[in-house]
Formats: structure tokens, C-alpha cells, sequence
């Protein structure tokens, strides 16, 4: 059941074939203005951290107008709370729909979590059980906020640390049933599945076999840290051999999907960056069906 | 019990208090992977205060600033969705945190980072500015940073009025009288992208040096006060040591009194206050929003 009432811009979720593609991008940071403006890389998109351009004025909206002119963003954003007990900020959502009005973003996305807690922001991305209580209250936001903004947004898959004893369903289980309930789409990012995987002892191909692929519209590559026996998403390394052989099964499963290399901490050169976003490339390009070989979570 | 749920992990984060958690998590080892959670909450945050207060980061060290920051994040949360501008009390708790960190001009530095921030991202005071390819100032890596504005201050504008084909220079925010007996009336409020802070030390220029790559080799500090304007046009960031009486003048502007008042107050502190290059810049650099 949706709760969404009235159709949305871009309507729906389509098949595979149907999914709009928009290639290979990057995550645009302060550290790349000017050589984004100066070289014009070969990068067919950015994605950009919405609450990172929900100022005023100044440097980061100068940068963020110079560079649409010459690239398609997607915006993503942190800190939509779609799971939390506040209710939806409104003031929020204003703003960000102002600042799509700014970027016409080919689509606007956030995180299947909760970041904050009676008017204060916690600012790191937070589990939620996963329980039928859950998906009816995440399913229910997200379609207010999908009417709110015009438009389907797609949740991004975090990564998770914890089990929960009330938890009913596996995580793809509850991603599923959100996207599914509130019609909306799905940015996977392939290095989470890789550390919940790790994390809890899950096969990763289960949960890449396991989400609606119809609803897929954008995957996310990054990196992450080794803490004992966890592995924690830091976004501070460059994509692991792992990540990309999960990246490829991926790609096996669903086809093209505009797919990104996502760093946050100790950002490197950008040549680094494109570096990496010419292996991803080379992997979609040359995607195979679906293995049978499992990929170690080790 | 979603409600139950994330108060209890809200409390955690800023307490380090599991115990409420107890309940929810699968197993003993559930609950100390929490901390991944918490230390991520207090690191997002340190980390946004270390951006956002450089030069008070340089004072301290990169790795004794957490011990600084983290009870301000614990005691002071941020609200926002984004952290671009979180700290705005930082400078009174480095303030009453004196007897701790023993550092009594620090205070001084970050209320003038603060100043810097707040003004950097404000409403942009010449978008014909931005659109003409101009780069603002700020907060990247490889910014040259602010100039200080020379001693003295601007003549006036040969002709402030925009031509038809689109923004002139920059001139004052809303409509300006011609005449010099209706501009001595004018009242209006400093514009958002104009910042005047007042110091107990007078660390204006090693807080430059700061910003710049770091101190010379003798710099001092000195317990008097400074106060100083910071002001964003168009490409740059600039900031003026205030003389007194530009101080009385700028502090009667921005309270609202008539221009001519304020101008008048400033000759009566020093006769030597120039009213005309006063005048010249802040209409000049569009200091003042009229009200209509």
C-alpha cells in the first residue's frame, strides 16, 4: 500500500531497461572546485551533500552554480531522520526543495535511518529495528516527503553494527518492504552491504538477490576501515578489492545503474578519484551474469 | 516502541549510558558495538567545530582540540540539519572554560572566527558579483584568505548606479537619497553579510597570520580591546580594525540612528573621524539594508 496519493514526477519504478542511467560520477567536494572547473574531468555526474549547500551564500553555492553548468547532479542527502520519532521537519524540507529548485537534480536521496531525536541533530546515521512497526512508520514518512518535494526519492541502505532483539526481518527484508509500501526507489550502496555482511555473518549475494532491482536507481562505492571484528564504514580508503568483486555481482543482477565512488575523509587527488571511477566503468562494462561464486566477507 | 527506542540511543550518545539499550539489543556484544555509533556522533561533531574555529584549532593543537571541544558538543548538540555553521556558542564556553584551558585570549580568536564564518555564508551581497565569475573567499583549502582593508577608507564611488544591462558596482542595499541632507537622515541596519564583534584582546592581526598558515615568530598578544568589522564583497573577505570613533559610528548605524547622528557622535570622540570615506565605503560595500 502506498501513502503516497498523488503520482509523482517521475513516475514509476519501471523495469531495468526502463531505469534512467546516467553513467559514472563522483562525489563533488571543496577540495575539487577548481580543478572540476578548471580541467573538466571526465566525470558524467556529481552527486552533491545537500545540507553542505543549504546556506545562505558565500563560497559553497558559487561553486555548486558554476559546476551544474557544466555536469548533472543528483543531491543526497544526511539528515532526512526517515526513521526517527520526531516528526518530519518541514522547515527542512523546504529548504531542500528550494535548493532542488536550484540544482534540478535528476533525483534526490537519503538514508533508511534516523539522525535525530527532539529537535536536536545527531548527525551520524542511526539503526532502526527491523520491524513491521518500523516499516509502517518509515513507509508512511516517506511518502509526506515524496509529496512534499514532488518527486520519489530513493533511501540509501546504511551500514549496521548492532542485531536487535525485535528485529522480525533481515535488512534487505526491511529495505524491501519500505521501498516496496512507499513507493520509492533504492540507492544501494554496495561497500554497506559489504560491512553488514561482515558484520552480522550474512551473505552479501542474499541481500543483492533479495532487493527489488526495479527499484535500484543509484549504487554508491566507497571504502572502509578494519576495527577488530568490525568493519566500519568510513569512507576514508579507496574501494577494496571485495567491494568491487560485490560491485560486480551487483552490476550482473541489475544492469547499468549510475554508479558513484562516494569518499568523505582523507580525500584524495581527484586523479586518485577518477582513477577508481575508470575501474567501475570497466567492471559495468564488462558484467557477466550472475555468479555462483560466493564473495568473501572475510 | 520506536519512541522508547531512539530516546534511549539519543541518551547514549551524549551520555555514554548504555543501560536503557539493554533491552532493545540482541547481546552483550550488540551493546558494545554502540559505541561505533557514538564515537561517530562526537567525531562528526568535533570534527565540524575544528573546521568551523581554525585558528583556535592551531592555538591548541589538532590533537588536544577534542579534549576542548567534546563537552561543548556534549553540553551544546547541534540542531541543525547541517554542521556548516554549528558552534555558534563555542566562543562563550572557550570564554567561561578559561580556567581550564588557561588560554584568556582565546576566546578572542574564536569570536572572530565565528565573525568569519557567520559572514561567509550569508546572503551573497553582489550576485552580479558571482555571475561575472568573481570567487568568493572562504573556507577551502588553498584560499589566500581575508585581506585587512587599508588604513584608510575608500573615496567615494565615481557612479554607483547600475547600467541597463545589469548590476553595477556595488553600491548601497535599497534605495540611497542623492542629496546629502537626506543621506544624513538614512537609518538601516548593518546587511547580513557585515559582522562587528568586539575583543578583550587585541589578537586581530596574529589571528590573521593564522588564517594565512601560521604565526611569526613574534607575535603579541595584547589585553586591551579591538574591535573589528568583517564584511564579504563580492570576491573578498575583508576585515578593518575600527578606530574608536568609527566604532561609535558603525555601533549607532547598526543600532538604527540617522547616519548624520552617528557621524556627529564620531567627531565628538576624535574631530579628526572622516565621515565622508566612512560614508564613501559603507555605501560602497553595501554595509547598510535600508528599510523601505
Amino acid at each position: 500500500m502506498s501513502t503516497s496519493l498523488r503520482p509523482h514526477r517521475d513516475a514509476g519504478t519501471g523495469s531495468p531497461a526502463q531505469r534512467p542511467f546516467l553513467g559514472f560520477g563522483l562525489g563533488l567536494r571543496p577540495e575539487h572546485y577548481l580543478e572540476v572547473l578548471d580541467g573538466r574531468p571526465a566525470v558524467d555526474w556529481f552527486e552533491i551533500i545537500s545540507e553542505n549547500y543549504l546556506v545562505d551564500g558565500g563560497k559553497p553555492l558559487h561553486y555548486l552554480d558554476r559546476i551544474r553548468e557544466h555536469y548533472p547532479m543528483v543531491m543526497h542527502g544526511v539528515s532526512l531522520s526517515i526513521g526517527g520519532s520526531d516528526p518530519l521537519d518541514f522547515e527542512y524540507l523546504a529548504a531542500l526543495k528550494r535548493l532542488a529548485a536550484r540544482v534540478e537534480p535528476a533525483w534526490v536521496s537519503d538514508h533508511l535511518c534516523w539522525t535525530g531525536i527532539d529537535g536536536r541533530n545527531l548527525h551520524d546515521l542511526l539503526p532502526l529495528p527491523y520491524t513491521e512497526e518500523a516499516i509502517a512508520h518509515v513507509a508512511e514518512r516517506v511518502g509526506r516527503v515524496q509529496d512534499c518535494l514532488g518527486r520519489r526519492i530513493l533511501l540509501e541502505n546504511v551500514s549496521s553494527y548492532v542485531t536487535y532483539t525485535d528485529s522480525c526481518v533481515s535488512e534487505w527484508e526491511f529495505l524491501s518492504a519500505v521501498a516496496e509500501r512507499a513507493d520509492c526507489c533504492i540507492l544501494l550502496d554496495v561497500n554497506n552491504v559489504y560491512v553488514s555482511a561482515h558484520n552480522h555473518g550474512f551473505d552479501p549475494l542474499a541481500y543483492l538477490d533479495g532487493v527489488p532491482g526495479e527499484r535500484v536507481r543509484q549504487i554508491h562505492l566507497a571504502g572502509h576501515s578494519h576495527h577488530g571484528p568490525l568493519i566500519i564504514d568510513t569512507h576514508d580508503h579507496p574501494v577494496p578489492d571485495p567491494v568491487w568483486a560485490l560491485y560486480a555481482e551487483a552490476i550482473a543482477r541489475l544492469g547499468p545503474v549510475s554508479t558513484m565512488i562516494e569518499r568523505d575523509d582523507d580525500i584524495p587527488p581527484l586523479d586518485v578519484l577518477l582513477g577508481e571511477l575508470a575501474r567501475a566503468r570497466l567492471l559495468a562494462g564488462s558484467a557477466s551474469p550472475p555468479s555462483p561464486l560466493r564473495v568473501s566477507c572475510a | 516502541m520506536l519512541d522508547e527506542y531512539t530516546a534511549a540511543f539519543a541518551r547514549y550518545l551524549r551520555t555514554g549510558a548504555a543501560g536503557a539499550l539493554s533491552g532493545f539489543c540482541a547481546g552483550d556484544a550488540d551493546l558494545s558495538r554502540l559505541r561505533v555509533y557514538r564515537n561517530g556522533f562526537l567525531r562528526a561533531c568535533i570534527e565540524a567545530l575544528r573546521a568551523n574555529y581554525p585558528s583556535v584549532e592551531r592555538l591548541v593543537g589538532g590533537e588536544r582540540f577534542p579534549a576542548l571541544a567534546r563537552p561543548y558538543v556534549e553540553a551544546h548538540p547541534p540542531r541543525a540539519a547541517s554542521l556548516v555553521e554549528y558552534g555558534e556558542d563555542f566562543p562563550r564556553f572557550i570564554e567561561d572554560a578559561r580556567d581550564t584551558h588557561r588560554l584568556g585570549w582565546l576566546a578572542s580568536f574564536a569570536t572572530l572566527d565565528r565573525a568569519w564564518s557567520e559572514v561567509c555564508f550569508a546572503e551573497d551581497p553582489d550576485p552580479g558579483g558571482a555571475a561575472a565569475g568573481t570567487v568568493p573567499a572562504g573556507d577551502a583549502p588553498g584560499d589566500a584568505g581575508a585581506r585587512e582593508n587599508p588604513g584608510r577608507w575608500l573615496a567615494p564611488p565615481e557612479k554607483p548606479a547600475p547600467g541597463p544591462d545589469g548590476p553595477g558596482p556595488p553600491g548601497p542595499a535599497g534605495d540611497v537619497p542623492a542629496d546629502a541632507e537626506a543621506l544624513m537622515n538614512l537609518c538601516g541596519r548593518l546587511s547580513p553579510w557585515v559582522r562587528m564583534v568586539s575583543l578583550d584582546y587585541r589578537v586581530l592581526h596574529a589571528w590573521s597570520e593564522l588564517r594565512q598558515g601560521g604565526l611569526g615568530q613574534r607575535t603579541e598578544v595584547r589585553r586591551t580591546p579591538q574591535r573589528v568589522l568583517i564584511w564579504r564583497s563580492g570576491a573578498e573577505m575583508l576585515y578593518r580594525d575600527l578606530t574608536p570613533p568609527e566604532h561609535s559610528f558603525f555601533t549607532r548605524v547598526a543600532a538604527g540612528r540617522p547616519c548624520g547622528e552617528a557621524a556627529g557622535a564620531a567627531l565628538d570622540i576624535d574631530a579628526t573621524f572622516d565621515p565622508v570615506a566612512t560614508f564613501a565605503s559603507l555605501l560602497h560595500y553595501r554595509m547598510l539594508t535600508f528599510e523601505h
